[in-house]
């Protein structure tokens, strides 16, 4: 059975998402007012070990290019160049990180992959704002969806 | 005196923030080595003079736990200091690196402040060793 992952992704995902990109961004209630589709990157990593399940982030270009520029120092122009695209990798691989140490157990540990990330279409956009468990933070105006659907464990 | 220090992790764009940190933080660097996984790092420690290793733990073919087991095992590269940058932070996983000799742990996201600390006192406590 899916576990409620959300107060843990609550917690954690604007507090990493500070630290890491520099960018503040506040929850809003995702039975609201679908926020409007906007061209992004996604980021997904699996995870193993005692929890088992996927968490997924989607990112819209203009963030994932500010929290490239914030982290590197410079100003990244290409919305969904290489240097946006290892921000969102690495975005995603702070977070799962840490969500999956609050996950695991004492005996068993829980990995996430290494993500992977790819530049989203509108289906996936409406697919996973429509997903169990997805939580919207807006950044301004600028939504992400991020995501954590994991079974197992004993939380 | 200046280091050669070896950066491992599949992120380009944290490679990118430990060489500018080291930049900032005037730590005399004599040369900067790169690699992403633990698989180019053992290449590149055979080869090179290493005086720390800073490594990240999820990564493709070899990952840095695998990396820091395999230099334990080594004679001579049991000795290079590792300082281990990584999101992941369970307490068994620290405990293991701990036991393999690891000197460091910075969990990320991380400051360049607290980045800087850990290579000094690394850096430091080997040379005054």
């Amino acid at each position: 059975m899916p576990l409620d992952c959300r107060p843990v992704v609550a917690e954690a995902f604007p507090r990493l998402l500070a630290g890491f990109g520099m960018v503040f961004c506040e929850p809003i209630d995702p039975r609201g007012p679908a926020p409007r589709w906007e061209p992004a990157l996604g980021a997904r990593a699996i995870f193993h070990g005692s929890h088992r399940g996927v968490f997924e982030i989607l990112v819209p270009f203009s963030v994932a290019s500010e929290i490239a520029s914030n982290v590197l120092g410079i100003d990244v122009q290409e919305p969904a160049g290489m240097s946006s695209r290892e921000a969102v990798r690495e975005l995603a691989s702070v977070v799962s990180g840490h969500l999956a140490s609050l996950l695991a157990s004492a005996n068993s540990g829980c990995r996430p992959s290494v993500p992977e990330v790819r530049v989203l279409d509108p289906d996936s956009w409406t697919a996973m704002l429509e997903a169990d468990g997805t939580q919207i933070f807006m950044i301004d105006d600028r939504p992400m969806l991020v995501r954590l659907s994991v079974e197992g464990g004993s939380r | 005196m200046s280091y050669s220090i070896l950066t491992v992790d599949d992120s380009p764009l944290m490679r990118t923030v430990v060489a500018r940190t080291l930049r900032l933080a005037e730590v005399p660097v004599s040369e900067l080595h790169e690699a992403s996984n633990g698989r180019e790092a053992l290449a590149l420690l055979h080869e090179k003079w290493i005086d720390l290793v800073l490594t990240d733990l999820n990564m493709p073919e070899m990952s840095g736990v695998e990396l820091v087991a395999r230099m334990a095992e080594d004679g001579l590269l049991a000795t290079v200091p590792v300082v281990v940058l990584s999101s992941l932070g369970e307490e068994s996983t620290l405990a293991g690196l701990t036991a393999l000799g690891v000197r460091g742990y910075l969990r990320k996201p991380f400051t360049p402040e607290s980045l800087m600390k850990i290579i000094r006192e690394t850096l430091e406590g080997n040379h005054a060793s």
